[in-house]
């Protein structure tokens, strides 16, 4: 790692509150929960806790495959009503500032396939891959190169596309939902932050450089002179790209900039489908409602003065 | 075909004059030289020695035999979701006992070192580590499923059943080129195989020593009782429905092997514990053979969509709570890339060298590789690395390079440079051919053999057999089977005489005995129930439609008595019961010319709702749900009925004569159905269910009719009686009593009082009562269940009845007491029907019905 010295770690105090409605009983109801943040070189947890109403049955925690928390749990109480509340303290500091004009070329940073045994790039494996959220086309991997010119430093290239998705896309609430393909979003050109993030996972994995899918919360900021709304904050998703020699850089799609102290981290995989906060199958409960809220408040009050610009999109 | 081609031999009446043979191409029976091969010598002779016209017979035995045993495959993508039989060539593949031994061991080490492969990459990975095997073949690979990951199985064995596909080439060797490891098809289609062609060939099969399939299925069965560690465990299969190309498999492999055969829907995993849901409650399952592919296995952590699957079986697998075989992720390694590493792996993981070679193959993923693919373009097959053709169906997405046009190619040689690892180079493979039946005579056709291992302790037993699969074109440069191919038995040759032990006469030594038990599943259940109300339905609709006819054909419709018996039939046929009101209601009567419409329609038009053929197919659809519960003879019957009535066409005039044959055959098989129902059928919980549900509808019929026809006017003098009498098949019986012409209170007390007339209405409630003290009780009382309770209040209601207070009419022609007691007994049967549902259909433990009850899925936003 490179770069400037860390900044100074700013505290949050995260709370992240879903409540599931269901308008039949629900018999027994499996669950997998991606709800507690992993530890980052740029982030650490100091408290943090789960609760969930009413009390699963089976409640076993472990680390999954590319090293998240997670939970699995099953509620075998007929139940109408499904709270899961995560809640903690973390404190953040802002990634290794990245020159990204003196990243090595984007052809040195892809995977080609064959066999290798240094460690950092097997590690980089699993994320160089098509997954199955991240299947598309010829004609995305095509849109991607664009970016991609021969001889191009690969975070400078990733940027471009970063900037490209930001500008040539929508942000969209209501136009996809979190089974959309991504295909679908390129056509349509419209979508939220997973979609953005998927479809930037797309592209980098279409010309080869591995890239994975982050799941997070993001800070907000209320209108200029308005008050902050309590759950108004979001879970959030950007893509994080291997830069040789630099480790794992962020970057947020759905906010033209790389990541800053603004963001937490909750989990990394291949795609939404390997770290989806809450997942859940249940038996009956016939139509479903779900209500999301999220609160990221920073302990130190000088934050709370609104940046200038019209805020960020998640 | 190639032009040079060697006719055999010269004498007119051998049984291979005719054959040729292709230049270049090992042939199974002939020689290059025009010998055959030695090893046929004694089966030939023996087809020699059989009479002169029972060769040619013996496919037609075969086809027979395949419909009688209904042996059906599914074509995917068929618009008409058409089953079609199974197409076996009786004339066998022989293989010498010296080449059986070098598959044989062959075929352990692939699997065990298959085996081994999926041992490490779902676990400590030490191959992709150490660089032995490139990372892209397991990330890059949709079967590589990361939930599996650190999920250890009994023994470390992931791959109980394996299967290899093998050709063989102009050298004499076999080859392998496809693993099949995810849930192996076809042995069961080699088994009915083995059973067909033995009795085809029963002289030849049993002088010829043959190796028997069954200690195969035998080392399976133990094998997966030994997996759950217990001696009497529960052992399910598990099959994604009747839709599935191999349903028929499924179905005959777990009555074959004695298990019970489940769908997703009919499993729950409670206390990371899966449970069959059955009409006695939660049963624990301990080993799940599944057809069912991972990706499709569990909607929790799988895939999200399946409806195929059991949520939360992964998170049950990991904790060890029930064994899957092949286990969860095992298809990871039917990828053909692997294939060029795998002689690498072999001295690697287990210090041997490969025995079995497998056709060359070059993984685009290797810069070296992918020039080679590159350059070699024409004679090689590109496939996609990580797409697996199915049993019967063609498309892998293969192409041949020779077979491109120049843009093709460059776009080909383009997509392989951008995404090599996703791309696969093969030789392309050369059949043998070996003899099958055309129209009498011998032809050589292409073959490959699917052969198969099932673990057992540490290593592997192998079927002495396999699946024959010939293919119907000539040309020896299958790259897969094509669709309409057939298939053969393949018989093991052995040296020393062979034991002629089967599975399918003879239990293990020491069998568990085993009743009727409890541990029917509740939606087997429910189907079986189903399929006897609606085979009562179609019956009973039958009925009506031929006393219908009957009318038509001895009175003039003018005639207003005869008409309005005629109508209430007809309304009869739409809803029975309150009929008085409805025609009411309706207010006019029917010309002649619109009876005949009507009847025409519930006879022959498949649009209408109520009419034979909607009934007869959807009598049909229930039973194909739960069809490996019902006797082959039932099936068939069934079956029969389905296709004569696919066959009939609305005629432009009804023809009474005509319609009533018609009628009158469909009635004796319905009557066949329903007799071997009582006859043929063990009187499991399955059959209790499918009488149940027969007397529900008999009774609710009956009552329906009572109440149309006689609950006001004067049915004596309209003729309704003998109408009754007929519909109810119970003239004789009246016959016998009485001699008079039909009057009210005997009829009244022959078909709704009367607990001897296997018709009434009172005979349905005490057999119905005497099911319902056998159901499973979900709570230890000894008093009345509540289907008890309600089939008794209804009993009492008409023991207690006075038949001839019943028949009284008062000034207006109404019998109130009868239309008001018939009527109570009517809804009475329908909150029975209710009863039922919610106790044994739904789940007991969920209390709740199975439609709601079905799984939702659900991802936060």
């Amino acid at each position: 790692m490179t770069g400037a010295p860390p900044s100074t770690p700013i505290r949050y105090d995260v709370r992240h509150r879903t409540d599931f409605l269901y308008s039949a009983p629900v018999s027994i109801s499996h669950h997998l929960l991606h709800l507690t943040p992993r530890s980052t070189p740029s982030q650490r947890t100091e408290s943090w806790r789960v609760a969930l109403t009413p009390a699963p049955a089976i409640r076993r925690g472990e680390v999954d495959f590319f090293g998240n928390p997670v939970e699995h749990l099953t509620i075998q109480d007929e139940h109408s009503r499904l709270v899961v509340q995560a809640r903690g303290t973390l404190s953040v500091t802002a990634p290794p500032a990245v020159d990204p004009s003196a990243t090595p070329t984007w052809e040195t940073a892809r995977l080609n396939g064959s066999a290798v045994t240094d460690p950092e790039v097997l590690s980089a494996q699993p994320f160089a891959y098509d997954s199955p959220m991240t299947r598309s086309s010829e004609a995305v991997w095509a849109w991607a190169r664009e970016s991609f010119a021969p001889g191009r430093p690969v975070l400078e290239a990733a940027l471009d596309l970063n900037h490209r998705i930001f500008t040539e896309f929508e942000y969209d609430p209501t136009a996809t939902t979190v089974s959309t393909p991504v295909g679908e979003v390129f056509r349509i050109r419209r979508g939220v932050c997973q979609d953005y993030a998927h479809l930037m996972l797309a592209g980098l994995r279409g010309v080869g450089i591995p890239a994975r899918y982050v799941s997070g919360y993001l800070l907000t900021y209320p209108p200029p002179g308005g008050e902050k709304l309590q759950g108004s904050d979001a879970s959030h998703a950007w893509v994080s790209i291997r830069v040789p020699g630099h480790g794992w850089v962020d970057l947020d799609p759905t906010n033209d900039k790389m990541t800053t102290t603004e963001h937490v981290t909750l989990a990394w995989g291949r795609d939404y489908g390997d770290v989806s906060p809450v997942k859940g199958a249940i038996v009956g409960g016939g139509e479903h409602e779900v209500k999301v809220a999220v609160d990221v408040v920073p302990f130190e009050a000088a934050l709370r003065a609104a940046p200038q610009d019209d805020g960020p999109q998640r | 075909m190639p032009p040079s081609a060697a006719v055999h031999p010269d004498d007119p009446d051998d049984l291979l004059t005719g054959y040729r043979t292709v230049e270049g191409i090992y042939d199974e029976l002939v020689a290059p030289e025009g010998e055959r091969r030695g090893y046929w010598q004694g089966f030939l002779d023996g087809m020699r020695m059989l009479p002169a016209g029972e060769v040619a017979q013996h496919s037609e035995t075969a086809l027979r035999l395949i419909r009688q045993h209904g042996v059906t495959y599914n074509v995917y993508g068929d618009p008409k979701g058409e089953q079609r039989p199974w197409e076996l060539d009786v004339m066998p593949l022989l293989i010498p006992e010296h080449e059986w031994q070098v598959l044989e061991r062959g075929l352990k080490q692939r699997a065990r070192l298959l085996n081994a492969i999926l041992a490490d990459l779902y676990g400590p990975q030490t191959l992709i580590r150490d660089g032995v095997l490139p990372a892209a073949l397991v990330y890059a690979n949709p079967h590589f499923h990361l939930p599996c990951h650190g999920i250890v199985p009994p023994y470390e064995t992931f791959l109980q059943l394996y299967a290899a596909d093998l050709a063989r080439s102009p050298d004499g060797r076999w080859w392998v080129f496809n693993d099949r490891t995810q849930a192996p098809s076809g042995a069961g289609y080699a088994l009915e195989n083995r059973v067909i062609t033995a009795q085809c060939l029963s002289d030849l099969f049993r002088e010829g020593r043959v190796r028997r399939l069954a200690h195969f299925f035998q080392a399976l069965r133990e094998n997966l009782r030994a997996l759950s560690g217990k001696d009497d465990p529960r052992i399910v299969l598990l099959t994604p429905g009747p839709l599935n190309e191999t349903y028929f498999e499924h179905a005959f492999l777990a009555r074959y092997l004695g298990y019970p055969l489940v769908e997703g829907a009919d499993l729950t995993v409670r206390d990371n514990r899966v449970y069959l849901k059955t009409v006695g409650g939660l049963q624990p399952v301990d080993v799940i053979l599944r057809r069912v592919d991972t990706e499709w296995c569990d909607p929790l952590e799988l895939r999200p969509d399946s409806a195929l699957g059991i949520a939360g079986l992964v998170e049950a697998a990991r904790a060890g709570h029930v064994t899957i075989a092949n286990a969860l992720g095992s298809g990871l390694v039917e990828c053909t890339a692997l294939m060029g590493f795998l002689p690498g792996l072999c001295s690697h993981l287990l210090g041997e060298e490969l025995i079995l070679p497998h056709i060359a193959t070059w993984w685009c993923g290797h810069e070296n590789a992918r020039e080679h693919v590159i350059g070699n373009l024409d004679s090689l097959v590109v496939a996609r690395t990580f797409q697996s053709p199915t049993l019967v169906s063609a498309d892998a997405g293969q192409v041949l390079g020779s077979e491109l046009t120049a843009e093709q190619r460059a776009d080909l040689i383009e997509r392989i440079r951008q995404r090599g690892y996703e791309y696969v180079g093969q030789e392309a493979i050369t059949l043998s051919t070996a003899p099958a039946w055309d129209n009498g005579r011998l032809i050589a056709r292409p073959m490959a053999l699917r052969m198969y291992a099932t673990a057992l302790g540490d290593d592997y037993v192998v079927m002495p057999g396999g699946l024959t699969r010939i293919s119907s074109s000539n040309s020896t440069r299958a790259v897969t089977m094509q669709r309409g191919s057939g298939s053969k038995d393949t018989w093991v040759l052995s040296s020393a005489p062979v034991d002629s032990f089967s599975l399918l006469r003879q239990e293990e030594t020491s069998p568990v005995l085993r009743r009727a038990g409890d541990d029917l599943p509740s939606r087997a259940a429910d189907n079986m129930y189903w399929l006897g109300r609606y085979a009562e339905r179609t019956e009973n609709h039958m009925r009506l439609l031929r006393s219908l006819l009957t009318r038509l054909a001895e009175d003039p419709v003018q005639d207003s008595s005869a008409n309005l018996a005629i109508q209430k039939l007809l309304y009869m046929l739409a809803r029975p019961g309150d009929i008085d009101g409805l025609m009411r209601r309706r207010g006019r009567t029917l010309s002649a010319t619109q009876i005949e419409q009507r009847v025409q329609a519930y006879m022959f038009d498949p649009s209408e709702p109520n009419g034979i053929p909607q009934l007869v197919q959807t009598v049909n659809r229930v039973a194909s749900l739960t069809r490996d519960r019902l006797s082959l003879d039932a099936w068939r019957t069934l079956d029969q009925l389905h296709q004569d009535v696919l066959r009939q066409r609305p005629r432009v005039w009804l023809d009474i004569g005509d319609a009533s044959a018609v009628l009158n055959d469909m009635l004796r098989t319905m009557s066949a159905f329903s007799g071997l129902g009582m006859e043929n059928t063990t009187r499991t919980q399955g059959w209790r269910f499918l009488d149940m549900g027969r007397r529900l509808e008999r009774a609710t019929t009956m009552a329906g009719l009572l109440r149309g026809l006689l609950a006001m006017g004067d049915p004596e003098g309209h003729g309704f009686l003998d109408r009754l009498l007929e519909l109810a098949d119970s003239f004789m019986t009246y016959r016998a009593r009485y001699v008079s012409t039909p009057r009210l209170v005997p009829v009244l007390d022959l078909l709704l009082v009367d607990e001897s007339n296997p018709r009434s209405v009172a005979f349905q409630l005490d057999v119905l009562e005497q099911h319902a003290a056998r159901l499973p009780r979900f709570d230890d009382a000894l008093d009345r269940s509540p289907e008890q309770r309600q089939i008794l209040s209804c009993q009492a209601a008409i023991r207690l009845a006075d038949v001839r207070a019943l028949a009284k009419a008062d000034a207006k022609g109404r019998r109130v007491d009868l239309d008001t007691l018939l009527a109570r007994v009517g809804s009475a049967i329908g909150d029975l029907s209710e009863t039922i549902g919610r106790h044994y259909f739904s789940h007991a433990d969920l209390g709740r019905h199975t439609e709601a009850a079905s799984l939702r899925r659900f991802f936060e936003p």
